[in-house]
C-alpha cells in the first residue's frame, strides 16, 4: 500500500541528505583531507548518487512488494534477515552519532547546563511519537518543515559570503590523491544515510517522473552541500578541523554576528531541527527493520528497545561528542564502505535480476505467513498476492 | 371509537396534563361533535382560529367517505395537512407546532401546520463581522437557515436531508449538500455517524460536533462551524457537507482544513493581494500569539546571552525586585488574562466597558506599580492576546498553546519549544476530518489548492474546486473563467 506521495519520498531523500551532512562531516573530512577535502564530499557525493539511484530504481520497480518480501524473494529469508539486521545496526550506530550530536549542540551552543535525561526524555517522546505514527506522518511532518530548514540554512550560507578567502585551500591536490581517498574513507559514515530509503520500498506512490526528479534534487543538493563546505573551509581554513558544529560555529565569523549571537542562534536552532528531522528519520527505519526482525505487530516496541540501547551506547559514551567523533573517523566509517559497498552489490542485484515467474506458491503463501501480512492496511489484497 | 372526552382526557394524559396543551371542542354544522388539540405559544393563534376552526364549524358531510378525508380534500386551504399514521407521528406534529383535529365517528385524526415560533430576523453575526459583503447571518430558526441557503444556491443539485436526533428533544436536523459535486463517501458518514447518535437531546449544533469529531481528547476542532450563509454556500460550492440544527444559528460543515480559519470572508470580498497579506499577517500573529510568551521565559531562563544587549539593558532594568521567576510570572499573567476574557464575556454589557478599563489600567498598571509582574511580561501578553484573535476560530487553541509552550519554553528553554513544536506539527499532520487531511493544502502539498492556500488568486484563476477535500467534480469554471 502506498503510504506517502513522490513528492514526500524526494523531501525524505533531500532531509536524509541534508541534514546529516552539516554539523561535524565537514570537521572529520577536513582532518584527514585537509585542503582537498571538497573533493572527497564529492567523490562521497557520487557514491551517494548511484546508491540512491538504485535504491530509487527499487522502490520504482517494487511498487507493491515491502523490502523484505523483495529480499527474501531474491537472497531467500536467511540473507534478507543478515541484511535487514546490518541494516538495522548501521542505523543504530548513526542514530548514537544523531544524539550525540543533538545532545552536544544543545550542551556547547545553548546551554550551560544541560542534564543528559532532561535531553532523552522529551527527544524519545516526540521523535519516538512521529516515527511511530508512520511514514505518512513522517513524510508529511518533513513537507512542513522543509521550507523553513532550506532559507534557514541558504541564510546562513550566504550571511558570510564577504569573509570568503579563495586562496586558503589552494594549492589543490598538493599531496597526490591518496588524501582525497582517505578523507572520503573516514567520512563515509554520513553518507550511508541514503540507505533508509530501502524501507520505503513498497510504501511510494509511484509518478513517471519520479526517478529524474530524484536525480535532479539529488544533484541539487549535493552541490550545495558542496557549496556550504566549499564556503566553510574558505572561510575557517586550517582552524577549520577544530570547528565541529559546522554550520553554527561559522556563522560566528562574523563580528556583528559575534556581537549580537542572534544569527548563531538561528542556525543553532535550524541545525537542531534538522538534527531532528534525521533522527525521525532513522528511528522509523530501524521500527521497521526491528518490527520484521522480531515479528512485533507494531513498531512501539522495536523503537523503545532502540531508545534504550541508543541512549546506553550514549551514556557508556560519556555523551562525548569528541568520542564518537573518533570512532566515527577511525573505525565506523570504513565499516560503513563495506556496508555501502554490499549494499550497492544487493541493489544491483535486485534491481537487475528479475523475479522467477514460476515461484512455488506454498512456499510463497508460507513466508509471508511467517513475515508479513498479506492483507494491506485498506484490507484488499497486495498486487503479488493476487498474481500469486 | 373513542369520543371526544375520551379523545381530550387519552391527549392530556399523554402530555402528562402539562398546562399549555390547549384544546377547544365545538360542534360541525351538521351537529358532529369535534375537538382541536395544540400546544399553546408555539400557534399562531390568530391563523388557528380563522382558517381551522371557523372553517370546520362550517362544515356538514358531504358524502360517505371518511369525514377527516373530506376535509383534508376539500375543506382545508392549508399547505401542510397531512393525516398521521400512528400516534407517535400526531404527537410528533403537535409537538412541531401543528394543531390536531379529531371529529366523532372518524377514527383518524388531521394534523395542520399552525406553527409561529419565535424568530429573530437575521442580522451580522457578531463573531463574523465584514467590512464589505452579505451582512446576514443565520437565525435559531432552521427554516429560515434553509431559506437563506436556498437563496444563494438556486439550484435542483441542493439536496437537503432530514433527520432526527434527540429522544427528548427531536432536533431537526438538515444535512446540506450539492448532489453532483459532494463526495456520496462523505454524505454517507455523516449519515451514519448522525444516525449512531443515541442521546437524549440536541440544543446546539456544537452538541453534534462533538459526536462527529475523531477522538475523544483533540483540542483542535475538527468540525467547521459559521453563522453565516454565504461562507456555508461558499462550503457546500467547494463540496462540503453543512449540517443545519433546528434552534442553532451555527452551520457545521465537514471535511474541515486548519485552512479554513486562516481564510475570511473578507478575503474575498477585496482584491487578491490584499486578502494574500492578510492571511500572511494572519498566520504570523497566530504564531507569534503561540510562541511569543515561551520564547520570551525561555530566554530569560536558559539562554540570556542570545538577547541583544541593549534589550537586555532594558528588560534587566524592568525585571529588577519581582519576586517571581518569569515562568511564573508569565502564568500569573497569561491566567489573569484568561480570567478577564472569561469574566468580560459572561458580564452584563454595560459592565463588559468598565471591565476592560479595569483589567486594563488597575490590575496591569497597578501590578506593575507594585512590583509583582514586569511591564514587558504584560506587553508581551497583551500582544499575543490581541494577535490570537486575528484567527477568532482557533483562539481557544491558541491559548491553550501559549500556556503549554510558555511551561515547555520555562522549563526547557528553546530545547523545549523546538520539541513542542516537531510534536505539534507531527500530530497536526496525522488528524484528518472525514478523509480530508487537516493540513492540506501544505501536508500534503496539494498545488492546486494552494491558489486559494497561504496566498489567493483571483477567482479567474481557481479554475477548480479545492482537492484536499474529496469532491466528484473538481472543475468550477472552463480555464479562461468564462462560460463554457
Amino acid at each position: 500500500m502506498t503510504e506517502i506521495n513522490s513528492r514526500q519520498f524526494i523531501i525524505i531523500v533531500v532531509f536524509l541528505m541534508l541534514t546529516s551532512k552539516l554539523v561535524t562531516m565537514p570537521s572529520i573530512v577536513y582532518s584527514a583531507a585537509a585542503g582537498d577535502a571538497i573533493f572527497s564530499i564529492i567523490l562521497n557525493f557520487l557514491v551517494e548518487l548511484l546508491l540512491i539511484f538504485l535504491i530509487t530504481l527499487i522502490i520504482i520497480r517494487n511498487p507493491h512488494t515491502s523490502l523484505f518480501e523483495l529480499l527474501k524473494r531474491k537472497l531467500t529469508v536467511v540473507g534478507a534477515v543478515i541484511v535487514y539486521i546490518i541494516l538495522t545496526l548501521y542505523m543504530i550506530a548513526r542514530l548514537t552519532l544523531c544524539y550525540q550530536e543533538l545532545y552536544s549542540f544543545f550542551l556547547n551552543q545553548l546551554y550551560d547546563e544541560f542534564s543528559p535525561l532532561m535531553f532523552a526524555i522529551p527527544t524519545f517522546f516526540v521523535t519516538g511519537y512521529v516515527a511511530y505514527k508512520g511514514i505518512r506522518s513522517l513524510g508529511r511532518s518533513l513537507e512542513i518543515m522543509f521550507w523553513f530548514i532550506l532559507v534557514g540554512t541558504i541564510i546562513s550560507m550566504i550571511s558570510n559570503i564577504e569573509y570568503l578567502q579563495f586562496d586558503q585551500n589552494l594549492p589543490y591536490f598538493a599531496n597526490g590523491i591518496m588524501p582525497v581517498l582517505e578523507g572520503s574513507g573516514r567520512s563515509a559514515f554520513y553518507f550511508g544515510n541514503s540507505l533508509c530509503l530501502l524501507f520505503l520500498v513498497g510504501k511510494v506512490e509511484i509518478k513517471p517522473n519520479l526517478l529524474k526528479k530524484t536525480i535532479l534534487y539529488t544533484i541539487l543538493i549535493s552541490i550545495f552541500i558542496v557549496i556550504i563546505c566549499f564556503i566553510f573551509y574558505d572561510v575557517f581554513g586550517k582552524s577549520m578541523q577544530y570547528v565541529l558544529f559546522a554550520l553554527s560555529e561559522y556563522s560566528q565569523y562574523d563580528p556583528f554576528v559575534l556581537e549580537l549571537q542572534r544569527l548563531v542562534w538561528l542556525t543553532s536552532i535550524i541545525d537542531i531541527t534538522k538534527l531532528f528531522c534525521s533522527t525521525i528519520c532513522i528511528i522509523y527505519c530501524i521500527g521497521q527493520a526491528n518490527k520484521v526482525l522480531f515479528q512485533t505487530k507494531t513498531t512501539l516496541l522495536p523503537i523503545l528497545i532502540a531508545f534504550l540501547l541508543i541512549f546506553s551506547l550514549a551514556t557508556l559514551l560519556h555523551y562525548d561528542l569528541l568520542i564518537m567523533f573518533e570512532l566515527v573517523r577511525d573505525y565506523l566509517s570504513f565499516i560503513t564502505i563495506g556496508i555501502i559497498a554490499l549494499m550497492l552489490v544487493i541493489c544491483i542485484y535486485l534491481t537487475i535480476i528479475k523475479t522467477p515467474k514460476n515461484v512455488d506458491y506454498q512456499e510463497e503463501q508460507h513466508t509471508r505467513k511467517r513475515n508479513e501480512p498479506i492483507f494491506a492496511k485498506t484490507g484488499k489484497l497486495n498486487e503479488n498476492t493476487k498474481k500469486a | 371509537m373513542k369520543t371526544i372526552q375520551q379523545i381530550i382526557e387519552h391527549f392530556k394524559t399523554v402530555f402528562n396534563n402539562t398546562s399549555d396543551l390547549a384544546t377547544r371542542e365545538f360542534k360541525t354544522k351538521d351537529g358532529t361533535n369535534a375537538v382541536v388539540i395544540w400546544i399553546e405559544n408555539v400557534i399562531d393563534q390568530l391563523l388557528l382560529s380563522q382558517n381551522v376552526i371557523g372553517p370546520l364549524q362550517k362544515f356538514a358531510k358531504i358524502d360517505e367517505r371518511d369525514v377527516i378525508t373530506q376535509i383534508k380534500e376539500e375543506f382545508i386551504a392549508f399547505s401542510k395537512v397531512s393525516e398521521p399514521e400512528n400516534e407517535e407521528m400526531l404527537i410528533e406534529n403537535i409537538l412541531n407546532g401543528f394543531c390536531a383535529v379529531f371529529i366523532e365517528g372518524s377514527d383518524k385524526a388531521l394534523v395542520i401546520e399552525c406553527a409561529k415560533w419565535a424568530v429573530r430576523t437575521p442580522a451580522e453575526p457578531p463573531t463574523s463581522a465584514v467590512i464589505e459583503g452579505p451582512r446576514e447571518g443565520f437565525v435559531e430558526d432552521f427554516i429560515t437557515n434553509m431559506a437563506l441557503i436556498r437563496k444563494r444556491l438556486k439550484t435542483p443539485n441542493l439536496c437537503i436531508d432530514k433527520m432526527k436526533i434527540g429522544k427528548e428533544t427531536n432536533s431537526q436536523v438538515r444535512i446540506i449538500y450539492l448532489k453532483d459535486v459532494a463526495d456520496p463517501k462523505i454524505v454517507k458518514k455523516v449519515k451514519q455517524k448522525l444516525q449512531e447518535i443515541n442521546v437524549d437531546g440536541i440544543i446546539d449544533s456544537h452538541y453534534l460536533a462533538e459526536f462527529l469529531t475523531k477522538g475523544k481528547h483533540s483540542i483542535f476542532k475538527q468540525i467547521g462551524s459559521t453563522e453565516k450563509p454565504d461562507i456555508a454556500s461558499a462550503k457546500i460550492l467547494e463540496g462540503r457537507v453543512a449540517i443545519l440544527v433546528d434552534g442553532s444559528p451555527i452551520v457545521l460543515t465537514v471535511p474541515f482544513l486548519l485552512l479554513e480559519d486562516l481564510q475570511s470572508s473578507n478575503d474575498y470580498y477585496t482584491t487578491p493581494s490584499r486578502a494574500t497579506v492578510l492571511r500572511y499577517m494572519r498566520l504570523t500573529a497566530a504564531l507569534v500569539g503561540i510562541l511569543l510568551p515561551g520564547l520570551y521565559v525561555a530566554l530569560l531562563t536558559h539562554h540570556i546571552k542570545a538577547i541583544p544587549i541593549k534589550l537586555l539593558i532594558t528588560i534587566s532594568n524592568s525585571i529588577q525586585g519581582i519576586p517571581l521567576t518569569p515562568l511564573l510570572e508569565m502564568i500569573f499573567i497569561i491566567f489573569l488574562f484568561e480570567v478577564l476574557y472569561e469574566a468580560s464575556l459572561r458580564m452584563p454589557r454595560y459592565m463588559g466597558l468598565s471591565l476592560s478599563v479595569v483589567g486594563a489600567l488597575i490590575l496591569g498598571d497597578t501590578a506593575v506599580k507594585a512590583g509583582l509582574v514586569s511591564p514587558p511580561a504584560v506587553l508581551i501578553i497583551a500582544i499575543t492576546g490581541v494577535m490570537s484573535y486575528t484567527l477568532p476560530e482557533q483562539s481557544a487553541q491558541i491559548s491553550l498553546l501559549r500556556f503549554i509552550f510558555t511551561i515547555l519554553g520555562g522549563f526547557m528553554g528553546i530545547f523545549g519549544l523546538i520539541v513542542g513544536s516537531i510534536f505539534l506539527i507531527g500530530y497536526l499532520v496525522n488528524m484528518d476530518s472525514f478523509g480530508a487531511p487537516y493540513l492540506a493544502p501544505f501536508a500534503p502539498y496539494i498545488k492546486a489548492d494552494m491558489k486559494d492556500g497561504f496566498y489567493r488568486k483571483s477567482f479567474k484563476q481557481m479554475t477548480q474546486r479545492p482537492q484536499s477535500i474529496p469532491n466528484t467534480n473538481h472543475r468550477r469554471q472552463s480555464n479562461d473563467g468564462n462560460k463554457q
